[in-house]
């Protein structure tokens, strides 16, 4: 027959922690292990206490509060946000499209340039030489390079 | 000599040496008085005398030398040259397909600036033109080191029997030359001094107060002066002249037709740049001429006198404005929807 555990109220419960802490005077522990030795129960406590604090060793270092500038942080409203900037952006072309068509053009011209040559020499022979203002005008008038 | 004396002295040389410097060496007043009087004396015979001859208009492009001959008769008032052109008093028609065609029709008020205030004239004898003597008038732009053109007068009759401009080598550019000519007798003066019946008229208004985005200036380049500006079926003249040679502007609305060369069938020019603008250039027998848009105006620019003045005027025009961004933008949407 094992010996009777030390009486620590029960079960080491709360003990355990300072157990594991290695946070108890020389005789608490001398008892706590020998509590433990006949005391199943005690064991499994310590051992679920003793891998949870493992676990939560190994998990990585995190800031617990968000930085001021995060670039993955992102509001969970931002594709919505991006969604009516797409549709006002689309809607203004819309409408400029749509001002534009009926927006007074500008006619294509193309100047026909022996027509203001004979204009321009017309003119010219009013005040100038008749004779050397004219003639030009008499023959073809090509416009070359 | 005492020290008035001396201050008088002074005085008198500076005075001669300002007047000398007004008039270039090589050019005594006399004698471009004598050479603005040939000039007036030739605008009254072509109009006045009666005559028949040849006329030869040579001129050259980027390309080629250009030839062709004109017969011209004047009588009664009435210049024809062959059956193309006709001036009478201050009427101008040109022949079209549609019969005649009158661009000009009132006289002027204003004659322009006199010449002298640009070049130099120096009066000297001439050689024959057409079996003829002639006297000789070189004009030389006011601090140039030579003459820019020679014209040549009929020592009898004060006809102008040959002009020729002439470019930086010296070499004839363009010029208008009679190879004949025959004056009185033969002449069968009822044919030639009937005057054409006109089927069409494009005679421009003068155009006094025009309204934005036209723009009259008053002076362009080296020393034109507007002495006129009209209108003609939506297109404004502004006539400017140096005394010896004239420069047109014509303005459009629009813009220019994007085609490989904007000026209708005039066939391939030259694409030059004036004051960072990319224009159009071209050459014929008439002169000079350039091409550009300008925040919504097609602007031509023609002229007699050489490249270089026209140059120097289209510098002084509008030029490199683009549309405003509001219109660029529109237009650019608008272009999507165009069918090319």
């Amino acid at each position: 027959m094992s010996p009777a555990p030390p009486d620590f109220g029960g079960h080491l419960d709360d003990v355990l922690s300072a157990y594991l802490d290695d946070e108890l005077a020389p005789a608490a522990r001398r008892e706590a292990d020998a509590h433990l030795a006949g005391c199943a129960d005690c064991r499994a406590d310590l051992h679920e206490i003793g891998s949870a604090r493992h676990a939560v060793r190994i998990l990585p270092v995190r800031t617990t509060f968000r930085p001021l500038v995060d670039p993955d942080w992102e509001p969970a409203s931002a594709a919505a946000h991006r969604r009516r900037a797409r549709a006002a952006w689309a809607l203004a072309a819309a409408v400029a499209a749509a001002v534009a068509m009926v927006l007074p053009q500008d006619p294509e011209v193309a100047p026909s340039l022996p027509s203001m040559a004979g204009s321009h020499a017309a003119r010219a022979s009013i005040t100038g030489d008749p004779l050397s203002q004219l003639a030009p005008i008499a023959v073809p008038v090509r416009f070359g390079p | 000599m005492n020290r008035s004396r001396l201050a008088l002295g002074a005085g008198v040389l500076a005075a001669c040496s300002l007047v000398s410097g007004l008039v270039p060496a090589g050019a005594e007043p006399a004698d471009q008085t004598a050479a603005v009087e040939l000039l007036e004396r030739a605008r009254e015979a072509a109009q006045r005398d009666a005559f028949d001859g040849m006329v030869t208009v040579e001129w050259r492009d980027g390309r080629q030398r250009h030839s062709e001959q004109v017969p011209v008769r004047n009588a009664g008032g009435v210049l024809r040259f062959g059956d193309e052109v006709v001036g009478a008093g201050a009427r101008r028609m040109v022949h079209g397909t549609d019969g005649w065609l009158s661009l000009w029709g009132h006289d002027v008020a204003t004659l322009g600036p006199s010449p002298t205030a640009k070049y130099r004239l120096a009066v000297e004898p001439g050689p024959d033109v057409a079996g003829r003597p002639t006297d000789m008038v070189a004009a030389q732009v006011i601090g140039a080191s030579r003459p820019r053109e020679r014209l040549f007068f009929d020592r009898e009759t004060g006809l102008l029997l040959r002009r020729e401009l002439l470019d930086s080598h010296g070499e004839p550019l363009r010029s208008v030359a009679f190879t004949s000519i025959s004056h009185g007798g033969a002449i069968e003066v009822a044919a030639v001094s009937k005057t054409p019946r006109i089927a069409r008229s494009e005679e421009p208004a003068p155009a006094r107060h025009l309204k934005a985005p036209y723009k009259l200036k008053s002076r362009i380049g080296s020393g034109y002066r507007r002495v006129g500006a009209y209108k003609a079926n939506g297109v404004v003249q502004q006539f400017y002249s140096d005394g010896l040679h004239g420069l047109s502007v014509f303005e459009q609305r629009g813009h220019l037709k994007s085609t490989k060369t904007p000026a209708g069938a005039a066939g391939p020019g030259r694409r030059v740049e004036i004051a960072g603008r990319t224009m159009w250039a071209y050459s014929a027998s008439v002169g000079e001429a350039a091409v550009w848009e300008s925040d919504g105006i097609v602007y031509t620019a023609v002229t007699d006198a050489p490249w270089s003045d026209l140059a120097e005027a289209v510098r002084d025009l509008p030029h490199g404005d683009p549309p405003g961004r509001l219109r660029r933008v529109a237009q650019s949407l608008v272009s999507l929807f165009r069918w090319k």
